[in-house]
């Protein structure tokens, strides 16, 4: 009989296609134009071919306006709470093409070095420092300025379309486009750096992981310890302790798990219930 | 905690239907159809 720990759950196998299509249709301008829709995924819309605006540009720039008299990014802010609330940080493991772009590396090698757990942080640093005090206070997209994301499909691609661009290349593009290196450096030795520390993003999404209606289930009871999960997490967690934390991106790939200990519910299932009483 | 997501997706749904009536969308798609010179490192 085959060892049941290479059993491959169907979702696993649906997971890279949604990317993928995701991805597609975020940049398929030449298809529609809905740039006035904040998709909630860290897609640049400096990109020549962005269909939907970066939910963090526009967070950004709305409280630069605010300084100025502009009203409160309630439009940007309900779009992420809406979301979030429902799915949860599943937008990181599911739809957003920077993710994605790091899953692909991290296929470069089998074995991967895992990150100290204070770099978690980082992400939350960001969001308070580059994406929300520093953007009211100058009016300047500072979280933009390093984003790798950025750099990968502004950065590179616009110099090399518009003559006039290249000629503004100065030593700020030199550091975004050493950023980006080091990131796709470290996401060839580490799952999801990116995500794990310096996603403003996903520092907001993450924190409607715990309250969100679609959730993650350990069920310990169940757990032989043959370390499957560890092992296929795309995030670089362990999913017997962190399984819907705050650098958990939901891709639900652990939802595998070949002795069934850990899978995908809802807030609203008899596990939740019981949960909540026992607690 | 099981039903905190109720309350937090309707007041993002309101805060977004809030914003539409408001005309932000209109603000985002002002910024997003502007070449950012911060995002491709140039300003």
């Amino acid at each position: 009989m085959a060892d049941p720990a290479h059993r491959i759950a169907p979702r696993l196998r649906v997971r890279r296609p949604v990317q993928l299509i995701t991805a597609f249709l975020l940049n398929a301008r030449f298809l529609f134009d809905a740039r006035s829709v904040c998709f909630p995924a860290l897609n640049c819309w400096a990109c020549p071919t962005a269909s939907v605006a970066c939910p963090l540009g526009a967070l950004q720039n709305a409280l630069g306006d605010m300084r100025l008299g502009g009203p409160l990014p309630i439009y940007v802010l309900g779009s992420m709470v809406a979301i979030s609330a429902v799915i949860g940080r599943s937008m990181c493991g599911w739809l957003c093409p920077f993710g994605l772009f790091q899953d692909l590396l991290a296929r470069l090698r089998r074995r991967h070095l895992k990150l100290p757990a204070w770099t978690g942080y980082g992400k939350y640093v960001m969001l308070v420092g580059l994406a929300i005090i520093l953007p009211y206070l100058t009016s300047v997209p500072w979280f933009c300025k390093f984003c790798p994301q950025g750099t990968l499909q502004g950065g590179i691609p616009q110099p090399l379309l518009y003559a006039e661009l290249r000629a503004l290349i100065g030593g700020w593009w030199f550091l975004k486009v050493g950023i980006l290196a080091a990131f796709v450096v470290a996401s060839i030795f580490f799952r999801r750096p990116f995500c794990r520390s310096f996603c403003a993003l996903g520092a907001i999404f993450s924190l409607f992981n715990r309250i969100s209606l679609i959730r993650m289930h350990f069920s310990p009871e169940k757990c032989v310890d043959c370390m499957w999960c560890v092992r296929v997490c795309p995030a670089g967690i362990d999913p017997r302790t962190e399984l819907g934390g705050m650098n958990c991106v939901q891709c639900m790939k652990c939802a595998g798990c070949p002795y069934h200990a850990i899978h995908v519910t809802t807030a609203c299932s008899r596990e939740e219930r019981d949960g909540e009483a026992s607690a | 905690m099981r039903w905190l997501w109720l309350p937090v997706a309707l007041l993002g749904v309101a805060l977004l239907w809030e914003g539409l009536r408001w005309e932000q969308a209109e603000a985002v798609w002002r910024h997003a159809t502007q070449l950012c010179l911060a995002c491709i490192g140039l300003g």
